[in-house]
C-alpha cells in the first residue's frame, strides 16, 4: 500500500475521517449514492463510484476512512458524467478504471501528483458503458461491456483501438473473465442470454444460451468449479454448469429482481445477492437450498447497488441506494432458517397427534455449534451438511397415554348415550351415571349419582316435609333403623359388591348428601390402588362439597374431626348419624333451609373449569326448570349466571359440532331453554317447498301452487286427497302420498300407484 | 402400544408447520420448499396427499384452516413477506367420475415489509378475520367484510410491538361472557435482549374500535417459539401454553366480581396472569405446543425430538407420556410399575433417559 499512501497524504487536507459503526448504519456518502464498488487486491481499500461520487476509502474495523477523492480538480465532460462501474487493477494498486454513462472508459492513476488522477480516456463505445473489468492474470487487459451491445478489450499499454466483440444482440450488462481459462470470458445481456467468448476469437462467441426470461444484470464465475451464477430481473438466480453444454445446476427464486450476485469466497455453495428494487436485504444463499437465504442482511433501508466480499467469507461490502457504504459481517446477519420453527405439531379431535421434525436433529445441533464458532473458524471446507428434510409421523391412539384418544371417545360416547329428557330426574341421572362409568369417568359417574340423590326424591321430599311439618311428631321420621339400613349398604359396598344404587334410604335431606359422600369415598378408596393418576381429580368434587356444606350448616357436625382425604371409619359414621337426628330435633327449621343448589352450582363450575363442559351442560338439561331457576336465582351470590350457562352451551355445541354429532347438538339446543341458544336453531334454517309440476316455490301453509293453479303435487296418489303432514314420494317419478298409504301399496305392488309405469323405489 | 404412522411428506426441505382442519379430517403441511400440501384421511385412517402446490416464493412458515362454515379455506404466511388466502374449489369431474378439486389463491396480503411469521384465523363468531405477525414486530388484522368474497381482505388494524414476532394465537372465545374483547397473544423470538418480555396480549377495544397492546407478560424472558390458547370449554379462566426455553402454561383469570360484570370496566388489564405450570423436562429449546380438543392435555415438542404430553391434575400438571419421533416409546409401562402415580412418573423418565442418552448429551 506504499503506492497509495503518498496519494492519500496529498488529500488528507480535503478528506475528513469518518468512522461509522458497523451496526448497520454504514458510512454515509454525502455526494449521493454510489453505483459500484471495487476492492484492491489486498482488500484494504475500497473505491466507490457513482453519479457524483468517486472516492477511495481505507477499510477499518469499525468503518471507513476516506483516502482519496477522485472527483475534484477541474471537471471535464467525462468526469461530470456519472460512473456506472469501477474496477481496481488486480496487479497495480494505483490503477483504476471506470465506465461512464457517456460511453467513455477512463483509467486513473493514483500515483499522479496532480489532483486530477485521470490517466486515459477511451472513447470507443457509443452508449453507456455498463461494466469494466480487468483481466485476472494480465493486468494490462481491460474489458468493457456497453449498452451499444459490444464488448471491447483495451490494452492499457497500447492506448489504442481495442478488440471488439459484437454480441449482435442487446446491451451488455456484465462481463466476467473466467478464473479457469485466461482466454474465456462470459457476457450477460439484456435479452436474457449469456455468451461465452474466447478473447482470441472476436468474430463469434464460443457458446450462447438463453439463461433467463428477462435481462441478466450480473454474472459471476465460481472460483473452483465451472459454475457461472447469473442474476436476472425475472427474480431468479441460476447457477450454470458450463463444463460442456450449459446446464442450470441450481435455480434460486427470489422475491425481487436480482441486481447483483457474488460467490462467497472459500464456500463452495454460497453466494451473495442483492435485489435491484423492492428488497433492501442482501442475501447469502446456499445454492443447494434455493428456497431461503442462508443468511440475510436485512437492516438496510434501501436496496444495495453493488456488493463485494472483502477477500474473506465473513465480511461483505455493499453500497446502497440510500448513499451509504456498509461492511456487513456474517456474524451479525439474520439466519432465517435458524430462528424458524423447524417442527410442526398438531392434535386433532380424535386424539391423533401429528409431529414433524427434521430427520437429523443432532446435525442441527452440530451446525449450530459450527455457526457459533464461525467467527474463529478458518476452515475453508464450506462443505457443511445440509439438513433439508423433515419426517412426519402421525401418532394414532396413544393408548399407553390414555389421554388423547380416550378423552374424545368419552365425549362422543357420552354425547350419544346420555339421556337428557323423557324420564324422571332419578332415572336420567341413573342412566347417565351408568354411561359415565361405562367409559371410565369415575368423577362424572359420582356426580350423576350425587345429583340423583340430591334431586330424585326432592319432589317426594317436599311432600314428605309437609307431612312432617303438619304432624307434631318430628322424630318419628328419623328412627334409627333407617340409618342403620343405609350404613349396612355402605358396608356392603366396601365388600366389593357390585355397586347398588337405589338401595339407600332417603329419609331426609340432611343424610342424603352424606350418604353420597360416603359412596364417593368408598368408591375412591377402592379405586385408589389400581387406578392411575387421573383419579386424583376425583377428590375435588366431594371435598369441595363437604367443606362447603359444613360451613353452611353451622351445627355440631362442623366440630367433627373430619378428614376428607381418609375414608371415614365406621365409628365416625355412627357418631355422625347419632348426632344428625339430634340436630334435626333441636332445630327443625334448618332442616328446610338446607339447599344443595350452591354445592351443585360449584360442582358444575368445577367440572367446567376442569375442561368437562359436557357434564355441566347435560346436568343442567336433566335438572328440572325449578332447580335451574334456583341455581340461577339472583338472590344467591354464588348463582350461575345466564351468560355463564350460555357460554357453556356454546362451548358444548362447538364440541358436538366438531364431532359432527349434529342431532345431539340439535337436541342440546332444543333443551337449552335459553333464548339466545334456541335462536341458533332458527338462524339460517329454512324449509322451502316447491311445486312438483312447475317448480315454482309454494307459499307458506299452502299446498296449492299459484303458478300452475293445481295441487297435484300435494295429493296422495291413492286417496286423491291433499296430504297434510308427512308426504312420501318416489324420487324417480315424483309420485307419492300419505306414508301409510304408500306403505300399504308397496307391500303388494312394485309399480307406481298412479299408473305411470315407474317401478318406484322407496 | 402407540400406533405411529410415518408419512412420507415428500417435501424437499424442512416442514415448518402442520395443521388440522376443524374436524381433524384434513391436514395441511408447509415447508421451506415453498410448497403447501393438503392431506385427507380415508376410511381406514390413512392420510393421502390430495393437493400440493407452490404457494410462495420463500419458505412457508405457517398454515392454518378457516372454520368450515366459510368453505375450505387455508391461510399461509411466508418469508417472502406475504400471507395468502387459498380456497379449494370443485372443478369438473374427470372420466372416473370423481370431482377434481384444486386450490386457488384468493388473496395475497402484502402489507408486511419483512417475513410474515404467523397467520391465524380468528374465532368464528368474529366472522372471517385473520391476524398476522411479522419479523418486524407488527401485528395486522385483516377482515373479509363479505364471507362470500375471499378476494377482499382489507387491512383493518396494525399494532406495532417493536420486537420481532414469531407466533400469535387467538383467544378462542365463543361468547362475550367474561371477556367482551377479542384477544390475541403475540410471542417474540428476539434473542438479542433477554430482559424484555416476550409475550404480549393485544385486545380489541370496543369503545375506541382499535386493537392495542394491553399487557406484556414479564415472566417470560426467553425467545418464544410457539404459543397457543387452550380451547376455552366454558372455563372461568384462559390457559395459554408457551414454547420457550421450557414449556409454560399461563393462566389468565378475569378479575371480575360478579357484581361488576355488566359495568364496562375499560381501564386497566382485567386479568390476573399467573404461571400455572412450567416444565423443564425437554432440557432444550421447546419448539411447539398443542392442546387436545378440550384443553386438558398439552403436547410439547423440543429439540430433543420428543413429544411430551402433560395433563392437568388437581394440584399440578403431570407428564403422562413421552413419544419419540420415530414413534417408539421409551419402554411400555407394565402394569406392575403403576403402583402409584408418582413412582410411575419417575420411572418413566428414567427409562427415557437411559434408552436415549444421546438426546441430552449436549446440555
Amino acid at each position: 500500500m506504499t503506492a497509495v499512501a503518498p496519494a492519500s497524504e496529498d488529500t488528507t487536507s480535503a478528506s475528513t475521517v469518518v468512522t461509522a459503526a458497523s451496526n448497520g448504519k454504514g458510512h454515509i456518502l454525502h455526494d449521493g449514492p454510489a453505483y459500484s464498488l471495487a476492492l484492491n487486491k489486498e482488500h484494504t481499500h475500497v473505491v466507490v463510484a457513482g453519479r457524483n461520487v468517486f472516492k477511495v476509502f481505507l477499510i477499518e474495523q469499525g468503518g471507513f476512512k476516506e483516502c482519496v477523492n477522485l472527483r475534484c480538480g477541474k471537471t471535464s465532460s467525462v468526469q461530470s458524467s456519472s460512473s456506472m462501474d469501477v474496477a481496481w487493477n488486480p496487479a497495480d494498486d494505483n490503477v483504476l478504471a471506470t465506465a461512464t454513462t457517456g460511453g467513455a472508459v477512463v483509467t486513473w492513476n493514483l500515483n499522479r501528483t496532480s489532483r486530477n488522477k485521470q490517466d486515459h480516456i477511451f472513447y470507443d463505445h457509443r452508449r453507456t458503458v455498463n461494466k469494466v473489468t480487468f483481466h485476472c492474470v494480465e493486468p494490462n487487459l481491460l474489458m468493457s461491456g456497453s449498452q451499444d451491445g459490444t464488448i471491447k478489450c483495451f490494452d492499457l499499454r497500447l492506448k489504442e483501438a481495442p478488440k471488439t466483440y459484437s454480441s449482435d444482440s442487446e446491451s451488455i450488462r456484465d462481463v466476467q473473465f473466467s478464473p479457469h481459462n485466461s482466454y474465456v470470458f462470459a457476457a450477460a445481456s439484456e435479452n436474457g442470454s449469456i455468451q461465452i467468448w474466447d478473447t482470441r476469437k472476436a468474430e463469434k462467441c464460443l457458446n450462447k444460451f438463453s439463461a433467463h426470461n428477462g435481462p441478466v444484470f450480473s454474472c459471476d464465475w465460481h472460483s473452483e468449479l465451472q459454475f457461472l451464477a447469473t442474476a436476472s430481473r425475472d427474480k431468479s438466480i441460476k447457477v450454470w454448469n458450463v463444463t460442456n453444454k450449459p446446464i442450470a445446476e441450481y435455480t434460486i427464486s427470489t422475491i425481487a429482481p436480482v441486481g447483483r450476485v457474488k460467490w462467497r469466497p472459500y464456500r463452495r455453495y454460497h453466494l451473495a445477492s442483492s435485489a435491484l428494487v423492492l428488497d433492501s436485504a442482501i442475501n447469502v444463499w446456499d445454492v443447494r437450498r434455493p428456497y431461503i437465504p442462508y443468511a440475510s442482511f436485512a437492516k438496510h433501508t434501501d436496496v444495495a447497488t453493488c456488493i463485494a466480499w472483502k477477500g474473506d467469507p465473513f465480511v461483505l461490502l455493499s453500497t446502497n441506494r440510500d448513499s451509504t457504504l456498509h461492511q456487513n459481517f456474517i456474524s451479525e446477519a439474520d439466519l432465517p432458517l435458524e430462528s424458524a420453527n423447524q417442527q410442526g405439531m398438531a392434535i386433532n379431535r380424535d386424539g391423533d397427534l401429528v409431529f414433524c421434525c427434521p430427520v437429523n436433529l443432532n446435525k442441527v445441533e452440530i451446525q449450530k455449534s459450527k455457526e457459533s464458532s464461525r467467527k474463529t473458524s478458518t476452515t475453508t471446507s464450506g462443505e457443511e451438511e445440509l439438513n433439508t428434510s423433515s419426517e412426519m409421523n402421525v401418532f394414532r391412539d396413544p393408548k399407553i397415554v390414555m389421554c388423547l384418544s380416550d378423552e374424545t371417545e368419552c365425549i362422543q360416547t357420552c354425547a350419544i348415550q346420555y339421556k337428557l329428557i323423557g324420564r324422571s330426574i332419578g332415572e336420567l341421572c341413573d342412566h347417565n351415571a351408568g354411561v359415565a362409568s361405562s367409559v371410565g369417568r369415575t368423577t362424572v359417574f359420582l356426580f350423576w349419582n350425587v345429583l340423583r340423590i340430591l334431586y330424585d326424591h326432592r319432589v317426594s321430599l317436599i311432600a314428605l316435609k309437609e307431612d312432617i311439618m303438619s304432624s307434631s311428631n318430628i322424630e318419628s321420621s328419623f328412627d334409627g333403623d333407617n340409618h342403620i339400613g343405609s350404613l349396612s349398604d355402605e358396608d356392603g359396598l366396601r365388600g366389593d359388591k357390585p355397586y347398588q344404587l337405589g338401595d339407600f334410604y332417603f329419609g331426609n335431606a340432611e343424610i342424603d348428601p352424606l350418604d353420597a359422600e360416603h359412596d364417593q369415598f368408598d368408591f375412591i378408596g377402592l379405586q385408589m390402588d389400581s387406578k392411575t393418576v387421573e383419579e386424583d381429580n376425583d377428590w375435588e368434587v366431594p371435598v369441595e362439597s363437604i367443606t362447603l356444606r359444613h360451613e353452611i350448616i353451622h351445627e355440631p357436625i362442623v366440630n367433627d374431626p373430619y378428614i376428607p382425604n381418609s375414608a371415614p371409619s365406621a365409628n365416625k359414621l355412627n357418631n355422625r348419624i347419632t348426632s344428625a337426628p339430634l340436630l334435626r330435633i333441636t332445630s327443625p327449621a334448618k332442616f328446610d333451609m338446607w339447599n344443595p343448589s350452591e354445592i351443585v352450582a360449584k360442582a358444575l363450575r368445577h367440572h367446567v373449569d376442569e375442561g368437562d363442559v359436557q357434564t355441566a351442560v347435560c346436568a343442567l338439561i336433566v335438572l328440572s326448570d325449578e332447580i335451574r331457576s334456583e341455581l340461577t336465582h339472583p338472590r344467591h351470590p354464588w348463582r350461575l349466571l345466564h351468560a355463564e350457562i350460555e357460554s357453556w352451551w356454546l362451548n358444548y355445541l362447538e364440541l358436538l359440532k366438531k364431532f359432527k354429532l349434529w342431532s345431539c347438538a340439535t337436541t342440546v339446543i332444543q333443551l337449552s331453554r335459553i333464548r339466545s341458544i334456541l335462536q341458533l336453531h332458527r338462524t339460517s334454517t329454512s324449509v322451502n317447498l316447491t311445486c312438483g309440476w312447475c317448480y315454482k316455490g309454494l307459499t307458506r301453509n299452502s299446498r296449492r301452487c299459484y303458478n300452475c293453479q293445481h295441487s297435484e303435487c300435494a295429493k296422495c296418489a291413492l286417496c286423491q286427497r291433499i296430504v297434510r303432514g308427512m308426504y312420501a314420494w318416489c324420487r324417480g317419478c315424483a309420485h307419492g302420498g300419505h306414508i301409510a298409504h304408500m306403505k300399504q301399496w308397496f307391500m303388494e305392488n312394485k309399480y307406481c300407484p298412479t299408473g305411470c309405469g315407474h317401478m318406484c323405489e322407496y | 402400544m402407540v400406533e405411529a404412522h410415518s408419512i412420507n411428506a415428500e417435501h424437499k426441505d424442512l416442514i415448518h408447520d402442520v395443521a388440522f382442519d376443524y374436524y381433524g379430517e384434513r391436514m395441511a403441511t408447509c415447508s421451506t420448499d415453498q410448497f403447501v400440501k393438503v392431506w385427507d384421511q380415508d376410511e381406514q385412517g390413512n392420510w393421502n396427499l390430495t393437493a400440493s402446490w407452490k404457494a410462495h416464493s420463500g419458505s412457508v412458515w405457517k398454515v392454518t384452516w378457516a372454520h368450515p362454515e366459510f368453505g375450505q379455506v387455508i391461510a399461509t404466511c411466508s418469508f417472502d413477506r406475504t400471507a395468502a388466502i387459498w380456497e379449494e374449489i370443485m372443478g369438473e369431474s374427470n372420466e372416473n367420475g370423481t370431482l377434481l378439486r384444486h386450490w386457488v389463491r384468493r388473496a395475497n396480503l402484502v402489507d408486511s415489509r419483512t417475513s410474515v411469521t404467523d397467520v391465524k384465523f380468528g374465532p368464528k363468531s368474529f366472522g372471517l378475520i385473520l391476524a398476522t405477525c411479522s419479523a418486524d414486530g407488527v401485528m395486522r388484522i385483516y377482515e373479509a367484510p363479505d364471507a362470500m368474497n375471499l378476494a377482499q381482505w382489507p387491512l383493518q388494524h396494525e399494532v406495532s410491538l417493536k420486537v420481532p414476532s414469531s407466533c400469535l394465537t387467538w383467544n378462542p372465545l365463543l361468547s362475550n361472557f367474561r371477556t367482551p374483547n377479542a384477544m390475541i397473544a403475540v410471542g417474540s423470538d428476539d434473542n438479542s435482549n433477554t430482559s424484555n418480555s416476550k409475550v404480549f396480549i393485544c385486545e380489541y377495544n370496543e369503545v375506541s374500535r382499535r386493537w392495542a397492546k394491553t399487557e406484556s407478560v414479564a415472566s417470560v424472558a426467553h425467545p418464544v417459539h410457539d404459543m397457543i390458547f387452550a380451547p376455552n370449554m366454558g372455563r372461568s379462566f384462559y390457559l395459554l401454553a408457551i414454547a420457550t426455553n421450557n414449556v409454560r402454561i399461563l393462566k389468565l383469570k378475569p378479575i371480575l366480581n360478579y357484581n361488576f360484570l355488566h359495568s364496562d370496566a375499560t381501564s386497566g388489564f382485567p386479568y390476573t396472569i399467573e404461571t400455572a405450570a412450567q416444565f423443564n423436562d425437554h432440557f432444550c429449546t421447546v419448539w411447539r405446543v398443542a392442546w387436545n380438543i378440550t384443553g386438558t392435555v398439552l403436547a410439547s415438542s423440543g429439540d430433543d425430538g420428543c413429544v411430551r404430553l402433560w395433563k392437568s391434575t388437581v394440584d399440578a400438571w403431570k407428564c403422562v407420556g413421552v413419544l419419540k419421533r420415530d414413534g417408539k416409546l421409551p419402554q411400555p409401562q407394565s402394569k406392575k410399575t403403576q403402583s402409584t402415580a408418582q413412582n410411575n412418573l419417575t420411572r418413566f423418565f428414567k427409562l427415557g433417559q437411559i434408552t436415549h442418552p444421546s438426546e441430552v448429551h449436549w446440555h
